[in-house]
């Protein structure tokens, strides 16, 4: 309400302004008029009396004809310099006595007197004697001139000019400032106008921005699933075929074991996508050891000429007395796998990989210390920017559907990141691309092997307490560990593990899953480091939190699917140990 | 009255316009008789200048009686400057007396003198007395409160104001202008 009656006293402001002038200098002109008029009248009434006073003192000089004595009457009226004119005449309107000043004749006669002329006042009197009219004086005066009366207002103009000019100013003023108060409120208008526009923009970009995060997500693991799925399809079917074939009754030998070996094959393989699948995840189990690149490499050559093809040749440029790494040795044949999988990949038509170590100071080695670095280079097609950017992101990949998962490199970052190393790539397009693994160099000297498990030299037997909760394994894991020749307690959890020990039962070996409900084979294996610090404890898991995060814990970890001669070997070592 | 105004003011004017300059010859008949037609014209003129007392005065309606006493120069020319004239709303009545004596009526009174009375004797009689007198310098050395003389070719008149004051009489102040001399009164002395 009041900012209505500030935009109305705003509306009206200038015409309200515009009318004060206009009423002052109305004022000004009717004051002016009726000076102007007050003053020829007074001038008129001043003539009026001057011919009264005239006629009155030639009245006896009129009636005895004595010209002399009105000349002197007339005479004596000269000292006012505004008469012009003055004139006595007879009754018979005969001009008796006068004086005119230059320029203003005396009418000859009292018949003659004409209107009075501009700035002049005109005065007719008659001389009466006795109530007898005996003569007639005429009186002429100047009216001041315009000019001298103007001079006279000149300090009311000067006021009225002033006040309009003031009012004129607040006028022109007001009205600025109207205009000014208009543009602000438009501005600030289209200010909070655009400001709701921006923030809906922006509210749209962050639900835009969600959504697409939301769709790249269900993407993939759309990619993810499809391509685990494909691949665990593929391998399941030649499980299954390979068991149905074994359960046929007449089946010879030979062929016997070659559907047992496919089975077995297979199963490596989807336990390999699996493993991958958690080295992305940055949270498989690692076992770091330390070892040297160089043997390592040197092992893993020559699977790579069948992983290349004949198109491909590899070159491996390893340094002299190369510093030992800590790391796991099974992460690390997959990385390596992984970089020259991609670098086939990067040369359809062939070319060369270049497989190279060195020693690294901590100068170069970018806040690492002292680090070794493996670099796989490939003389492919090389990378674009803007895919290097991505090129570690998980499930991130420039193949088709099937033909790989995104996993690949993403598996080696997370493999290097996990044990303390940094990852580069350099590259170009057609420039080829090298790919650098940067990993801390260990205090410890290598061991001289520790390859793929064999099995044991010496086969012992002891009792073995076998914890799990799945049947299914725990039924195969027992066919398993008898088969090897141990004597097999069975206790579905822990807590009915340590009742069986609580109870007396006598065993040499402790062979527990980690995930089970209740207690964990972790809390299992504390409460029986408690009772029986000397018995060796082997766990067993397909994936686990808690060791992912705290490590074995000192304990021997055998990951899940296992095969006969990796739980022959570590049983053996075990009670060997025991 | 208009008429008659416009016939005395015609023939004041023929008088003062004929009225020829000094050195011409006054002696002849026709200036002279323009110079009592003239002093004719005054007389009554003189009435409208003067204030007498108000019991000197008649009753409104009544005649103011305008007198020449003893020698009359004027003749008829006096009737023609007396018709119709008014002294304010009182007419005005001519007498002609040979004396003072049954003067008392009289307002003004022109004193000629006479073989009976001279003027001196006349003037001494109406001393004091409510009227006017007038005299003339070709009429004799006695002098009344008005007295004609020529001066400069034109007929022109002494006041005494002392003695109009003696009267009782008050005399306009525009007349005394006119006046070639003037005896003032006692108060303005």
């Amino acid at each position: 309400m009041r900012r209505r009656l500030l935009i109305q006293r705003d509306k009206y402001g200038p015409i309200a302004i515009g009318g004060v002038a206009a009423l002052l200098l109305l004022a000004g002109f009717w004051i002016f008029a009726q000076g102007e008029r007050g003053y020829r009248a007074d001038r008129s009434r001043e003539g009026d009396i001057q011919a009264q006073i005239l006629a009155a003192s030639v009245v006896a000089a009129v009636d005895f004809g004595d010209r002399i004595a009105a000349k002197e009457a007339v005479d004596a009226l000269r000292v006012n310099p505004q008469l012009l004119a003055a004139g006595v005449y007879d009754d018979a309107g005969k001009l008796f006595a006068g004086y005119g000043r230059p320029g203003h004749s005396l009418p000859p006669a009292a018949a003659k007197i004409g209107a009075a002329p501009r700035n002049v006042t005109q005065s007719i009197m008659p001389i009466i004697r006795d109530r007898e009219r005996i003569g007639t004086v005429y009186l002429s005066n100047a009216v001041e001139p315009l000019s001298r009366r103007l001079s006279r207002y000149a300090m009311i103009g000067l006021l009225l000019f002033m006040a309009t000019l003031v009012l004129a100013v607040a006028a022109v003023a007001q009205a600025a400032l109207r205009r000014a108060n208009r543009e602000l409120a438009q501005q600030a208008r289209s200010l909070a106008e655009a400001n709701s526009e921006l923030q809906v923009q922006m509210d749209e970009r962050t639900r835009a921005e969600e959504q697409l995060r939301q769709a790249q997500k269900m993407q993939a693991l759309g990619q993810l699933t499809g391509g685990i799925a494909h691949d665990f399809n593929n391998m399941l079917t030649v499980i299954q075929g390979s068991a149905d074939i074994l359960r046929r009754p007449s089946l010879l030998d030979e062929k016997r074991v070659h559907f047992a070996s496919a089975i077995a094959e297979t199963a490596s393989r989807a336990a390999a996508l699996t493993s991958q699948l958690l080295a992305f995840a940055r949270r498989q189990p690692l076992s770091p050891v330390p070892l040297n690149l160089n043997a390592r490499i040197s092992e893993i050559a020559p699977l790579l000429a069948p992983l290349l093809g004949a198109m491909i040749k590899v070159h491996l440029d390893l340094a002299d007395e190369l510093d030992a790494v800590e790391v796991d040795p099974a992460q690390l044949e997959a990385a390596i796998l992984n970089v020259v999988a991609n670098a086939r990949d990067a040369m359809p038509e062939g070319g060369e990989v270049t497989i190279r170590t060195r020693n690294v100071s901590p100068e170069e080695s970018g806040g690492l210390g002292h680090a070794v670095m493996l670099s796989i280079k490939d003389s492919g097609t090389g990378f674009h920017p803007h895919i290097m950017e991505r090129a570690f992101e998980p499930f991130f990949t420039t193949k088709s559907v099937g033909k790989g998962t995104g996993l690949g490199l993403s598996q080696v970052y997370g493999f290097v990141t996990q044990s303390g190393g940094d990852i580069r790539i350099d590259s170009a397009p057609g420039k080829g691309a090298e790919v650098i693994l940067l990993l801390p160099a260990s205090e410890h000297e290598h061991s001289g092997d520790l390859g793929v498990p064999k099995a044991a030299a010496s086969r012992t037997s002891g009792r073995v307490l076998l914890v799990e909760d799945n049947p299914q394994v725990g039924a195969f894991a027992e066919t398993l560990l008898s088969e090897l020749g141990h004597q097999v307690i069975r206790a579905m959890n822990g807590l009915e593990a340590l009742k069986l020990i609580d109870e007396g039962m006598d065993y040499d070996l402790v062979f527990s899953d980690v995930v089970m409900p209740g207690m964990s084979g972790l809390e299992l294996a504390g409460e029986i480091k408690q009772r029986r610090p000397d018995v060796p404890i082997i766990l067993t898991t397909g994936y686990s939190d808690r060791i992912a995060e705290a490590g074995s814990q000192g304990h021997t970890i055998i990951p899940k699917p296992y095969r006969l001669e990796t739980i022959a070997d570590a049983v053996d070592r075990a009670l060997a140990t025991s | 009255m208009r008429r008659r105004l416009s016939r005395a003011s015609v023939l004041l004017a023929a008088a003062l316009c004929m009225i020829p300059a000094p050195g011409h010859s006054m002696v002849g008949q026709q200036p002279r008789m323009l110079e009592l037609a003239v002093k004719a014209t005054f007389l009554p003129k003189f009435m409208a200048y003067v204030a007498w007392p108000p019991a000197a005065m008649p009753a409104p309606a009544a005649p103011v009686q305008l007198c020449v006493i003893g020698r009359d120069p004027f003749g008829a020319r006096l009737e023609q400057a007396i018709a119709g004239q008014r002294i304010e709303q009182h007419p005005l009545t001519l007498r002609r007396l040979e004396t003072t004596e049954g003067a008392n009526g009289c307002r003004l009174a022109f004193v000629g003198g006479s073989p009976n009375q001279s003027a001196e004797a006349a003037l001494r009689a109406l001393q004091g007395a409510p009227v006017l007198t007038v005299t003339d310098a070709r009429l004799g050395p006695a002098r009344g409160m008005v007295h004609f003389e020529l001066s400069g070719g034109r007929v022109r008149f002494h006041i005494d104001d002392a003695e109009a004051a003696s009267s009782d009489l008050a005399i306009s102040s525009r007349l005394l202008n006119l006046a070639l001399t003037v005896q003032l009164r006692e108060k303005q002395r």
